[in-house]
């Protein structure tokens, strides 16, 4: 079996390389019998990928301990989901999970482009394919997932119990479906500049890819701060971890492109930026991926001795290097035809945007690489913590909330003071009432007011959005307010899912600002019988309690909350003890609503019984996780295919509106 | 190129406000990293180097090192830990209250942070695990 998943590898690797080699001699000699040799030898690496995994899949659910992989990931007391899942628990079966998921979106973009570029065919193939060979090559030489050992053991060692979870089942396939989602953009960038004659370099075909991309990197991230918060039992979700940086930054840059390409259909401006943002997305996520599987950022040394970290590095370097190779060979044709029109306008606030989201993406780069930089030139690492990313990246995500505010208030091309006064009175009315109303009311810190006052600012921003394009097409038609709202939406997807993703990420700026602005916490050591109080809540302790189960001995505290008198029900905090491995997990009790989380965690128990809670009142965490759910539903509904695709796509003429027929807030 | 519209003049201006805008943003994004440097800047140090130079290191580091095994111990209630870090030749004892990773246990590589104490104890006010499954050590003997 391990062999047949070898073979499909190797074999895999070569038709790759001969795609690579086929595509650009394509795109050379502009033979297309050529190029659709090249997309048969993909098709035909995507099939036997697919034979590679399906052994790994069976070596898994059989536990076919034969496989080093199988070995270090399955155990015999696993449940068989989780041996599943375990086919990207570890290094090797994510890379293949990356290949075969590069495969399949390979094969989708060779079928659209053919549609909408065919001249873009033989450099998607190229670029894809090698890419393809990169991890391939990995796949067959450092990294194999058939690697077997001559003296298998009679168990595995399993998944590290804190894995064991449904979150984590889910969030990394979905992060690799955006990292891997990042790479047909950058394809479609770098075959439209090497063959010359698309004055959009392409973006405009990469733009839906991107978005795709952009939204199961949300995904990810917002999934991976669940798991956080939910199983490793330390009462937040996000700790400026170089692997959660690693996500995020590809999803900054992709998010100032999913904004900047908005001016290029418009405008046929930012062209040559809108491909420097795509080459650098991709090149993020293949960071991102090299990051998450080597952790090497502790020390320079590590760089180099570990032969996964070297491969990433010189493939990184190459992308690089012909992703800008081809922009700078292009670079005069990439030239924009209109220029700014005023610097009170759309398009500024777009730029602006977009220098914001990049200075936050270069502050999280510089901070997550500082111990090697610092070691590099200095001779000692130098570790910058959470307080580095709070002082950099809060200023700019507040100056990214005002635009989102501002933004879409301001006209295209030339916004007039006039019409700026009659925009801003209503939402700013709202932001000033309520940053008022919190302050008077006595909620302190009065960063955390303004900061809420700012979002009040942007939620009266969009609901204006809303009620204006309603009011219109009642006036017009004599819809009722919610057929009306739905239809508004439904016809013109893109701006008012743009709109929802907005009031998405504002639920979740409230949750950030109300969870880290005013969590509070105790430790208390309680007899039973004995409770705490924390913020509104009383938390008795009723006894401890024991169980095993699936190899783990449970240690429970059993706990009755009460809110004032309200009996609000028994609560279990368990830490669960793994017998082989000296794991540890922790279950917390919690409570959610949406005013506030009570999150409790057994810290400790002594043997007369009594237990150590670690106790914490979050505010405002429901939102965010709200705020991801807003999110998915606006995302979906921009990605919708629009009914009148075509022309946007082939020739945007400058100043027509890709919108509705009609155009409300002075679009 | 942009024969389409009158007034270059007009434009250069436009041109000049957006880059010294641009420059204002890049100044403001340096003073706010470097500030952010002065308030998150910790040095990483291993056990050896922390006890040879403790004098000249500045008062806060990072300490990177494996949990000595055998050397875990909680105080009744659980509140407190201590344990001790080593880098294979030296040991340093850990003084440690909050919140203690899942995946903390002996022989694990931790990395803390904190100050080194007068008797010779480092009290560590941050605790970090390092996970087995999530980060494949790329030299366990050697990284730090």
């Amino acid at each position: 079996m391990a062999d047949l998943g070898r073979f499909a590898l190797l074999a895999a690797l070569a038709l790759a390389l001969y795609a690579l080699v086929a595509g650009m001699l394509a795109g050379r000699t502009r033979r297309a019998e050529i190029a659709a040799s090249a997309g048969r030898a993909l098709g035909a690496a995507a099939a036997l990928e697919g034979v590679a995994a399906a052994v790994l899949l069976v070596a898994l659910g059989t536990r076919d301990y034969t496989l080093r992989y199988v070995a270090a990931h399955v155990s015999n007391a696993q449940p068989l989901l989780y041996d599943l899942t375990a086919f990207w628990g570890g290094m090797e079966g994510s890379l293949l999970l990356w290949a075969l998921v590069l495969s399949g979106y390979t094969l989708a973009a060779l079928r659209t482009v053919r549609r909408q570029r065919p001249a873009l065919v033989p450099g998607v193939a190229a670029v894809c394919a090698g890419t393809s060979s990169f991890f391939l090559l990995l796949l067959t030489t450092v990294a194999s997932p058939f690697a077997t050992s001559p003296f298998p053991p009679s168990d595995g060692r399993g998944m590290n119990p804190l894995l064991l979870n449904p979150w984590m089942a889910i969030h990394p396939p979905t992060l690799y479906l955006g990292y891997v989602g990042l790479t047909v953009p950058f394809a479609i960038v770098c075959a439209a500049l090497a063959s010359g004659g698309h004055d959009d370099a392409g973006v405009l075909v990469a733009r839906r890819w991107l978005l795709w991309a952009w939204y199961c990197l949300s995904m990810g991230l917002w999934f991976g701060a669940k798991w956080s918060y939910v199983v490793l039992g330390w009462g937040g979700y996000w700790a400026w971890d170089p692997v959660e940086n690693a996500a995020l930054m590809p999803w900054l840059v992709a998010t100032a492109f999913i904004h900047s390409v908005m001016i290029q259909e418009r405008r046929e401006m930012l062209t040559r930026w809108n491909v420097v943002l795509v080459i650098l997305a991709f090149g993020l996520s293949i960071f991102g991926t090299f990051l998450t599987r080597s952790g090497v950022l502790s020390s320079i040394h590590s760089f180099t001795q570990s032969p996964l970290g070297a491969y990433f590095l010189t493939f990184l370097a190459l992308a690089l290097l012909v992703g800008f190779g081809l922009a700078a060979w292009r670079w005069d044709r990439l030239r924009s035809r209109h220029e700014l029109d005023a610097a009170l306008s759309r398009e500024s606030a777009f730029v602006l945007n977009n220098v914001l989201f990049l200075a936050a993406a270069f502050a999280v780069f510089l901070g997550t690489v500082f111990p090697v930089v610092s070691e590099a030139l200095g001779g000692r690492a130098i570790n910058v913590g959470p307080p580095f990313f709070d002082h950099v990246v809060v200023p700019l995500a507040l100056g990214i909330l005002l635009l989102m505010g501002v933004g879409p208030l301001l006209a295209w091309r030339r916004a007039s003071l006039d019409h700026l006064h009659r925009q801003f009175l209503a939402p700013g009315a709202a932001g000033v009432l309520a940053g008022a109303g919190l302050l008077g009311a006595g909620v302190r810190p009065a960063g955390a007011a303004l900061a809420f006052a700012l979002c009040a600012f942007v939620a009266a921003t969009i609901a204006l959005e809303f009620a204006r394009g309603v009011r219109v097409r009642r006036a017009h038609r004599g819809e009722s307010a919610v057929w009306a709202l739905g239809a508004l939406v439904l016809r013109n997807r893109r701006r008012y899912g743009g709109d929802i993703v907005h009031l998405g990420m504002l639920l979740l700026a409230c949750g950030i600002i109300g969870s880290s602005a005013f969590a509070t916490q105790r430790l208390a050591t309680l007899a039973p019988g004995q409770d705490a109080a924390i913020g509104e809540y009383r938390v008795r302790f009723d006894g401890l309690a024991q169980e095993t189960r699936g190899g783990a001995l449970s240690i429970i505290g059993r706990l009755r909350v009460f809110a004032g008198t309200r009996d609000l029900g028994a609560f279990e905090a368990r830490r669960n003890l793994f017998l082989r491995s000296q794991d540890a997990t922790t279950d917390v009790a919690l409570r959610s609503t949406p005013r506030d989380d009570l999150y409790v965690i057994l810290a400790g128990w002594t043997a007369d019984g009594r237990a150590t809670l670690r106790l914490l009142v979050n505010p405002m965490m429901m939102w965010i996780w709200a705020g991801g759910l807003v999110l998915t539903a606006g995302a979906v509904i921009a990605m919708l295919p629009e009914r009148r695709a075509a022309p946007q796509v082939a020739v945007p003429a400058p100043g027509v509106s890709a919108g509705g027929a009609w155009s409300p807030g002075g679009l | 190129m942009s024969a389409v519209h009158p007034g270059r003049v007009g434009q250069r201006r436009h041109t000049l406000v957006f880059v010294c805008g641009a420059a204002a943003i890049v100044v403001a994004l340096a003073y706010l990293v470097y500030g952010g440097i002065q308030q998150g800047a910790t040095y990483w140090v291993t056990v050896g180097e922390l006890e040879q130079r403790a004098g000249a290191l500045p008062a806060r580091v990072r300490l990177g090192g494996t949990v000595a095994p055998g050397s875990v111990r909680w105080d009744a209630s659980h509140r407190h830990l201590r344990f001790a870090v080593t880098d294979g030749v030296h040991t340093l004892p850990v003084a440690y209250a909050g919140v203690v990773p899942d995946i903390f246990s002996e022989g694990r590589q931790v990395v803390v942070e904190g100050t080194l104490g007068r008797d010779g104890t480092f009290d560590a006010t941050t605790l970090l695990a390092k996970c087995p499954t999530k980060y494949t050590p790329a030299d366990p003997a050697s990284s730090r």
